[in-house]
């Protein structure tokens, strides 16, 4: 949509799941009122800086650093929780690979990251699909 | 399905409604805090707290979605400090649903009193500059929105002016984007 100054693309598993919108859809009501509000508005902000957006994330562990390189995260609360959309950007556009929670620096799902870095490699290899951001 | 039809959809969920409301304060509140403070040129944390007698760490919070649920005290200091007005009441969903969709986070803007073109200081004598080395004609102020369509355009000492058939209205328009006004000359 033209309106948007961000593009946002969510990733489809190999086996067609939109992994981004069962995501949301686990959520419950609030936090997804919360996380529809909160990307709306970052799709039209043109320049996602922190506390908003964390550009680059911090190796996981049995990952190098060149792997999480560009790999950043949309950040907000809800419910009492830190929540989190890991992506990345490419072609002028946010790719949204995982949506997770984070309490003392730890993600939940625990593979968070790693997925995440396995994800992009498949959307920078061509070898997923991903469909615009219409949740 | 455009976006507020979209949204029209959420909102049949009742429990999503309710949900919505919350949402546009825990979510909605710091972006416009954020739009504020970039639009003020010079403007910091550090001044908006020392304005609204709060610490700095609190005004960080209340820019981070959803980390603070702000009560409507806190958004009247906010509201001091920015020195602006602060409307709280009720409305339709409908109303709400196209607020949020429509708030702009990048453009949205609120200007301190001292700005406000709605109470803008309109001397006689500054209104009637285009007409300096003349006399000016008695006006009547109707705040009227000039209607270019009909008016013919023209620029006078860096103002847009239209001048109508005479004896019918006039219309001037500040360079500097402070708003219009029209009078009907006698």
């Amino acid at each position: 949509m033209s309106e948007w100054r961000t593009r946002i693309r969510c990733y489809i598993s190999p086996a067609g799941k939109p992994k981004i919108a069962e995501w949301r859809d686990g959520l419950s009501v609030q936090e997804r009122a919360d996380a529809d509000a909160f990307i709306r508005m970052m799709r039209m902000v043109a320049d996602w800086r922190p506390p908003y957006y964390r550009p680059q994330l911090r190796p996981v562990k049995g990952a190098k650093a060149s792997q999480v390189r560009g790999l950043g995260e949309l950040r907000w609360s809800s419910a009492k929780t830190q929540h989190r959309l890991l992506g990345f950007f490419g072609d002028g556009v946010w790719y949204a690979v995982l949506g997770c929670t984070h309490k003392q620096n730890i993600y939940n799902p625990a593979d968070a990251l790693a997925t995440a870095v396995k994800r992009k490699n498949e959307i920078q290899r061509g070898e997923v699909k991903t469909v615009e951001y219409d949740l | 399905m455009n976006t507020i039809s979209k949204l029209g959809e959420k909102l049949r969920d009742p429990e999503y409604r309710k949900a919505f409301v919350a949402s546009q304060i825990n979510i909605g509140i710091p972006f416009q805090i954020r739009a504020m403070l970039r639009n003020r040129p010079g403007w910091t944390q550090d001044a908006v707290a020392r304005r609204a007698q709060m610490l700095q760490p609190r005004i960080s919070g209340l820019m981070t979605p959803g980390k603070t649920r702000p009560n409507i005290e806190t958004l009247r200091r906010l509201a001091e400090a920015f020195d602006c007005g602060l409307i709280v009441r009720f409305a339709p969903f409908s109303e709400l649903a196209r607020w949020s969709e429509e708030f702009d986070p990048e453009s949205f803007s609120v200007p301190s009193f001292d700005e406000d073109s709605g109470f803008m200081d309109r001397k006689p004598q500054q209104r009637a500059s285009i007409f300096r080395g003349t006399e000016q004609p008695e006006l009547v102020d109707h705040q009227l929105t000039p209607v270019p369509a009909l008016l013919e355009p023209a620029q006078c000492k860096g103002n847009l002016v239209f001048m109508p058939p005479p004896g019918q209205v006039l219309a001037v328009q500040s360079s500097q984007g402070l708003g219009g006004w029209a009078g009907v000359q006698r």
